[in-house]
């Protein structure tokens, strides 16, 4: 599948001219915006932090903290760190509100995502060999990689994933430069060396550890217990929701993969249209976009990682209606049929089915 | 060593750089106040003119004062954006010992995103963050024989100094002051200062007649001014002719003078650049080259390697903070502002001189 050339370039205009107006249009509401939103963070970390102490007067207090909580970590992650890091409110000159600042209450640093994040996946989006966040190089989703034995079972590894999620991400840029183990490969120029990367993966990590299993647990100590596990828990909710909304956005059904040499020289038009073909959304309630940062319109923070992401909602519409003058696929659908995909695209890649049986299928 | 572990701890808990900046969020609905700054309440704004303003402040307690002819920043918040900008205190230290007052004199820019607003949008009672004075363009010895020579709206921090002088020293004190169009900033004031002190002289110059200055002013208003200390404030060019003029006569510790920012040019095209500098490297490029060249790539051609990595605007890996000076960004066609913010050198062309941390 290919765009031509002038088809491209007419479609990069389209494009940058809904771009456009929505910065034009930055401004008060945006800063107003994302400032209401940490705030709402914040109080859900102070209060279900807090909470935990109702379990001396009924158990059920337990829960509300673990869910202010894991909501806390979630809104953190998703529609403030992850949007933040993206550079998309450095126009706002805040000192703590912008990509170079900001630091995220997750395992990883926020620097390594920066770099294999914002760099390798949102240059090279679905490229097979440059961008790994396809499959993590742990989860064959496409015919594009051999199979392995190993990939019999992967959907046991795609669970363990999900729950164990934030270090997955924290060891992701580590995993790229072969730091522990594995023969460093030629391609890659990394900014740090590998005692640096280290350094840097065991401070955060420990600095994480540290915060939720030891210092709250402990300053609470009469209910050691009841905080302990509630954070590990708040952490194993966020993983699993920020794990399964992100899977959402790159791994369902029609979703494409894209060779190192097609993608040799494209013009802004075409890495648009790798863009697109790379990213699939899910619809919702405002809130349900809220709490996945926005990244239900993938297609949309794909094709513009750096506008504010509660714009990517009002532009959707727009965009499709482009997309769909060039007849390119707009992947969306609801939450549980997306998800359902993902997950039949894992057992699909699990067994070395070749491509033409596939096709045969059909 | 306790400080360091406290700091760690709170660094640990709330991800945050202390936990002032945690709460801050939550602390800014009730003070609503920037962090590491301190507030100041507006008394007062005062038109001068139809392009000059005047900004009476009354900082909080905590802040320290200042030496007169020093400068602070003040930043305000315009449609979302943090906007900071630097202005020399044009009032006297007496008058914030007596009421704990202070006046920055602002002019309009043509096409400034900050200095025609200020004035409009802040009221009185409004609240801004300022910081702490700065700069060296203060008296050190009050006794001697002194000259003053201000361009436009340099005379801010020179009204300062004067006050200080004529309040503490019955040494001589002569001003040239040069405006177009007989636009002098608070010539009356000045002019009531002569009454008060034995030897005060004031020259009001209007350039767009007299010209700018030139050896026959120095000599025919001020004869004996190769035996004084010289303050010269004003326009970036204005202060490189008159320094060269000077330092054909006196020697250069004799000479003290204060720069302006650049304002902010907008009628210049992308292709015109100035010189960028480097500043944590200390490495000065010439931003004249041709095919034009990204501050990005201007860092690498003298051998720096910032952080970067997409090269086209994306990633925000190399997003650096810009301390002064107009950019363009080739990717959203826009100009920047003059003050300091955080920019993005791959898709950033310098317009005129640019300062850069990196």
């Amino acid at each position: 599948m290919k765009l031509s050339k002038e088809k491209a370039a007419q479609l990069e205009l389209e494009l940058n001219q809904i771009r456009d107006s929505v910065v034009n249009d930055i401004g008060q509401k945006d800063a107003d915006y994302i400032r209401r939103i940490i705030f709402i963070q914040r109080l859900c970390e102070i209060f279900g932090r807090l909470a935990f102490f109702g379990v001396l007067l009924h158990p059920l207090f337990w829960i509300v903290a673990v869910l202010l909580l894991s909501l806390s970590k979630i809104l953190d992650n998703m529609e403030i760190g992850h949007n933040v890091l993206h550079g998309q409110y450095d126009w706002m000159n805040d000192p703590t509100i912008n990509s170079r600042k900001f630091e995220w209450d997750i395992a990883g640093d926020a620097h390594s995502w920066k770099r294999v994040h914002n760099f390798e996946h949102h240059t090279f989006t679905n490229i097979i060999g440059k961008d790994r966040d396809f499959g993590y190089g742990l989860l064959r989703m496409s015919d594009d990689l051999s199979w392995r034995p190993k990939n019999r079972w992967q959907f046991l590894t795609f669970l363990n994933l999900c729950l164990i999620f934030e270090w997955g991400i924290a060891y992701h840029e580590l995993a790229a430069e072969r730091v522990f183990k594995g023969k460093k490969k030629k391609n890659r120029v990394s900014p740090l060396t590998d005692s640096q990367l280290k350094k840097m993966f065991f401070s955060k990590a420990f600095r994480q550890i540290f915060k939720d299993y030891i210092f709250y647990p402990l300053i609470c100590w009469p209910i050691f217990l009841p905080v302990l596990l509630g954070n590990i828990v708040a952490n194993l909710i966020r993983n699993l929701w920020t794990s399964t909304i992100i899977f959402c956005g790159h791994f369902t059904e029609g979703v494409h993969t894209f060779s190192e040499e097609e993608c040799k020289n494209e013009s802004k038009g075409q890495w648009y249209y790798r863009q697109v073909l790379g990213s699939s959304n899910l619809t919702g309630h405002p809130w349900f976009h809220i709490l996945t940062g926005h990244l239900s319109c993938q297609i949309e923070h794909h094709l513009f990682p750096d506008i504010p992401a509660h714009r990517y909602v009002e532009i959707a519409p727009k965009v499709q209606k482009v997309l769909e003058k060039y007849q390119i696929p707009y992947n969306t659908g609801g939450f549980f049929k997306q998800y359902s995909t993902v997950i039949k695209r894992i057992f699909k890649y699990s067994f070395p089915v070749k491509t033409k049986l596939i096709e045969n299928n059909r | 060593m306790f400080t360091g572990k406290v700091k760690f701890l709170l660094e640990s808990i709330t991800n945050n750089q202390s936990l002032k900046d945690f709460l801050h969020p939550i602390t800014r609905l009730v003070f609503n106040k920037k962090q590491d700054a301190y507030s100041a309440r507006i008394m007062q704004i005062r038109h001068e003119n139809d392009s000059v303003y005047t900004l009476v402040l009354k900082p909080q307690k905590k802040w320290q004062g200042f030496q007169a002819g020093q400068f602070i920043s003040i930043t305000t918040e315009i449609n979302g954006r943090f906007l900071t900008r630097t202005f020399s205190i044009s009032s006297a230290p007496a008058q914030f010992i007596e009421d704990r007052t202070i006046e920055l004199t602002i002019q309009k820019q043509n096409h400034g995103k900050a200095t025609p607003f200020l004035g409009n949008l802040l009221k009185r009672g409004d609240k801004v963050s300022i910081s702490k004075a700065q700069g060296d363009f203060v008296i050190s010895e009050n006794s001697g024989a002194k000259l003053f020579i201000a361009g436009g709206s340099g005379i801010t921090p020179i009204r300062s100094l004067i006050k200080k002088l004529a309040k503490e020293s019955q040494d001589s004190i002569t001003l040239i002051y040069y405006a177009q169009n007989r636009k002098h900033l608070f010539k009356d004031e000045l002019l009531t200062l002569t009454s008060n002190h034995k030897d005060i002289k004031i020259h009001l110059i209007d350039s767009s007649v007299e010209g700018r200055i030139c050896k026959q002013h120095l000599t025919e208003y001020c004869s004996d001014y190769k035996n004084r200390e010289v303050y010269v404030c004003g326009p970036g060019s204005m202060i490189q002719f008159t320094n060269d003029l000077l330092s054909k006569d006196l020697p250069p510790d004799q000479i003290h003078h204060e720069y302006f920012g650049t304002p902010p040019t907008y009628d210049i095209n992308a292709e015109q650049q100035g010189t960028v500098f480097f500043e944590k490297s200390e490495t000065k490029v010439s931003g004249l080259s041709s095919p034009i060249k990204t501050l990005l790539e201007l860092a690498e051609s003298k051998g720096l390697k910032p952080k970067s990595s997409c090269r086209m605007g994306v990633c925000h890996q190399c997003v650096c903070k810009k301390t002064s000076g107009v950019i363009y960004n080739i990717l959203t066609k826009t100009y920047s502002d003059s003050g300091a913010q955080n920019i993005q050198p791959c898709v950033s062309v310098a317009i005129g001189d640019v300062n850069v941390e990196l």
